[in-house]
């Protein structure tokens, strides 16, 4: 099977400092795939990447067949994202937002205004469908974020930390619609922190720190790799931290010894 | 009015396309913007409590007939007995500084959104869509903006030269905003080629102070000059080289287009070039200067690394002195009290130096006081075309009178430092044990005070006692006591958040009229005292001593005010 999402020798860096150093992927259509790493690995960078944000980059990468240099255009329709912690238009409602998505992505108004309904009544936003998102609360605004990304039905989806916010009922329903949406076919590539959400969805786990890929396998290969680790939270920070948690825990609370001998 | 001006400008569809423009999507784009900006964000926990703002057709009625006014000073070149096409180039010089400014002030808002990086770049938009969506949602902005202040120079050119001005001058219009448009577009794109992201926005904010103080310089000096014998006799040398000067083309195209107009050939060159230049220059923007531009906007994202700034990590250092201790940090040991009052004076010293919003707000302020001042002292001759000072005793009273203009300033900045586009880190305030939040405001007032308004004492302390002499310094000192319980005083009444707690745009929606109405006359009342007693030394004493009492009064009133008709809910965040 052809991969859906390739990247060969991927490297970026901003002046002298390198980002991504060399990322080789390859995913195959239908597989969720979870992308960790701790805070400054390229993460973001390889997401933007992949949606055609950034292009001053070295290396290659295809989306869905199409080189993402020589037709972003064709890439931008091929996939769906949620950028962590993204803006809004606040003062628009959901259905003036989700509109405008609609039309960027070309969809045909009648579709367009049927499936805004029928998801945000899934969502359990109905009520609130004609009502300005700027007195929203952070966990209503992601739920509309992840419909303008799914809107219309892409074949690649891309989520950069999409339960950010979600309370423990809505982040049920996203992790179902990942299942769901994986079941149809689609490839999800998602990256986040909560390791036991992106244990329990994934396919394949992608582990990358300071810009190049250290472990990838499901999460059955990854803890036989890592010896008798039995979460992926342990395996990650086993991979990733330089020295013991508990040592920086202690470290923290020296601070106070020093500074009530100094008082 | 926006969405005919939207309509007239989606018109040529096909010359969109041409150029590779997605019309649909443009339009799509626009229209949200339009209604994106027809809404002013709504404040959490507002609710039918909150005092109600002026209603929106009245608002709308006194920005309409502020707008209106604010284009009075295109009238003087056109009703001084200069030459009428150089009175054109000058109205039109005008016009397109007027428009700079106002195009620079919103530049935020529209050319520099970083939400729309985030929200419409990752859809199928190509960047030329994406960068023209940009340059005509401005086009819109400013043409709102620019019918009503032409209006005055629309109403005496009808007067002047009858009714067919009116079409002339609407026809015109969008040509010489499109020029405006391109010209700034072109200036922030050398800006941001070599500047780092965040000076670029530091050179922006100077660069909008330094227009606003041009601009009201402008009001002040050129009906002065315009009324110059001199000036009357100047006739412009129409010839090739006059071409050059872009303004000229619109007002050459007035004339060519005015029936009973001279016609030249120079002037029909002019009257080309002032539709093709700005069209040309529109179709090299979006082609050729679109994809540069859109990388270096995109940059302004603040999740996006800027690259000269990381490489320099130490750049940025704080100086300290020998003992460790800034400046500010040993003023304030010396003007404040510990705790929650110093903590607020150190804070607002270092943020009113890096709030742009603050910047923006306070600086031209600042820049209107120094010409206040200098209009107040110097006298400018019509004839000799020159400033000179007045005789001493004069020139004593205006000093005194010229210092009041300082409560403008002060007035501002303390206003200003209500504002930042970071309001919700606001909530700093609420955590810690603070028994007086009356602390956190007195501690701002002594640090802006301490910042603006001490430099400026000491400077016309010194100038006025080098040039009076002695008795100078009683009057000196009631003005400083006067603006000192004026701030103390304007803070008091006016102050019902914690600083930097609010956004801009909750400017708008007004509070009590009444209030303003008296600290906006307070300076004038006295000023006016002030003025009648000024020879009367010992009353001057008298009140110069009342001044400090009220002062030490006024400082521990606002230092001990209770939490109660304090607004803390606001800064509350929604999940909450």
């Amino acid at each position: 099977m052809e991969p859906i999402i390739s990247l060969r020798q991927v490297s970026k860096s901003y002046g002298t400092k390198q980002v991504l150093g060399g990322i080789d992927l390859s995913i195959l259509p239908g597989q969720v795939i979870g992308y960790i790493g701790p805070n400054g690995a390229g993460k973001s960078t390889t997401v933007k990447i992949l949606c055609g944000l950034i292009s001053d980059f070295e290396g290659e990468v295809e989306v869905a067949g199409i080189n993402v240099r020589e037709d972003v255009l064709g890439v931008k329709r091929k996939i769906g994202y949620v950028p962590e912690l993204a803006e809004l238009y606040d003062v628009l409602t959901p259905r003036e937002f989700l509109t405008l998505m609609a039309e960027l992505y070309e969809l045909q108004e009648s579709l367009a205004q049927e499936r805004i309904h029928a998801m945000l009544q899934a969502i359990g936003l109905e009520a609130q469908i004609d009502q300005r998102m700027d007195t929203f609360s952070k966990g209503m605004r992601q739920k509309v974020l992840i419909i303008s990304g799914i809107l219309h039905n892409p074949e690649i989806i891309i989520l950069d930390e999409p339960l950010s916010g979600l309370d423990a009922n809505s982040v049920m329903i996203i992790k179902e619609l990942i299942a769901q949406l994986a079941r149809e076919g689609k490839t999800i590539f998602y990256c986040s922190h909560m390791m036991d959400v992106v244990e329990k969805v994934s396919d394949l786990i992608i582990l990358i720190n300071q810009g190049k890929v250290i472990a990838q396998g499901t999460i059955a290969e990854l803890r036989e790799q890592s010896g008798n680790n039995t979460s992926l939270e342990q395996i990650f920070s086993q991979l990733t931290s330089d020295e013991s948690m508990s040592i920086a825990a202690t470290n923290i609370l020296k601070a106070f010894q020093t500074s009530n001998t100094t008082e | 009015m926006k969405k005919i001006l939207l309509r007239l400008l989606l018109l040529p569809k096909s010359f969109y396309s041409s150029i590779g423009i997605q019309p649909d999507k443009l339009k799509a784009i626009l229209t949200a913007k339009l209604l994106i900006d027809d809404r002013v964000p709504e404040e959490i926990g507002l609710s039918a409590k909150k005092k109600k703002p002026l209603s929106g057709k009245w608002a709308s009625i006194i920005g309409f007939t502020v707008t209106v006014l604010s284009g009075a000073v295109l009238i003087f070149p056109l009703v001084n007995d200069v030459q009428w096409i150089l009175g054109l180039v000058l109205f039109y010089t005008m016009f397109i500084i007027i428009m700079a400014a106002l195009l620079i002030a919103s530049y935020t808002n529209i050319l520099l959104d970083t939400k729309d990086n985030q929200i419409i770049l990752p859809k199928p938009v190509n960047d030329r869509t994406f960068l023209a969506a940009r340059l005509l949602h401005m086009v819109i902005f400013i043409l709102n903006y620019s019918i009503p202040i032409s209006i005055p120079g629309i109403v005496a050119m009808v007067i002047i030269k009858g009714w067919h001005s009116v079409w002339i001058m609407l026809l015109l219009l969008p040509f010489a905003i499109i020029f405006t448009v391109f010209i700034l577009n072109l200036l922030y794109l050398l800006l941001l080629r070599f500047t780092s992201v965040n000076l670029f926005k530091n050179i922006i904010t100077y660069f909008q102070v330094v227009i606003a103080i041009i601009i009201y310089g402008g009001y002040q000096i050129i009906p002065r000059l315009l009324r110059n014998a001199e000036m009357e006799k100047w006739k412009l040398p129409e010839d090739i080289t006059t071409l050059f000067i872009p303004t000229y083309w619109w007002a050459a195209a007035w004339e060519s287009l005015y029936p009973g107009g001279e016609h030249t050939v120079i002037r029909w060159v002019g009257t080309v070039f002032a539709f093709l230049i700005p069209l040309v220059m529109m179709g090299a923007m979006v082609i050729f200067l679109g994809p540069v531009f859109l990388q270096k906007i995109n940059a302004l994202a603040t999740s996006s690394p800027d690259p000269v700034e990381k490489l320099n990590p130490d750049k940025k250092k704080v100086t300290t002195t020998q003992q460790g201790r800034s400046w500010h940090q040993r003023l304030s040991r010396f003007f404040t009290r510990r705790g929650a009052e110093r903590m607020s004076f150190e804070f607002t010293w270092l943020l009113t130096a890096r709030n742009r919003d603050f910047k923006l707000m306070a600086y031209p302020a600042f820049g209107y006081f120094i010409m206040f001042f200098a209009f107040a002292i110097f006298r400018f001759s019509e004839k000799k075309m020159k400033f000179s000072l007045p005789d001493k005793t004069t020139l004593e009273i205006m000093i005194i009178i010229g210092s009041y203009f300082l409560f403008f300033f002060i007035m501002t900045a303390i206003s200003a430092s209500k504002y930042s586009d970071k309001k919700k880190a606001a909530w700093i305030y609420h955590i810690p044990p603070v028994q007086y939040p009356g602390a956190i405001i007195s501690g701002t007032v002594k640090s802006i005070l301490c910042k603006f308004a001490l430099p400026i004492f000491v400077v016309l302390g010194i100038a006025g006692f080098w040039l009076i002499g002695w008795t100078y310094i009683p009057n000196f000192l009631l003005t400083i006591g006067m603006v000192i319980t004026y701030c103390f005083l304007y803070a008091y009444l006016s102050y019902k958040h914690m600083p930097f707690s609010r956004n801009m745009l909750d400017k708008q929606k007004g509070g009590s009229f009444f209030i303003s109405l008296f600290l906006g006359s307070l300076p004038f009342l006295f000023g006016g005292l002030h003025y009648l007693i000024f020879k009367m030394l010992p009353v001057v004493i008298l009140l110069m001593l009342l001044s400090f009492v009220s002062n030490w009064l006024l400082i521990g009133s606002l230092y001990q005010k209770r939490v109660e008709g304090w607004i803390f809910k606001e800064e509350v965040d929604p999940d909450v």
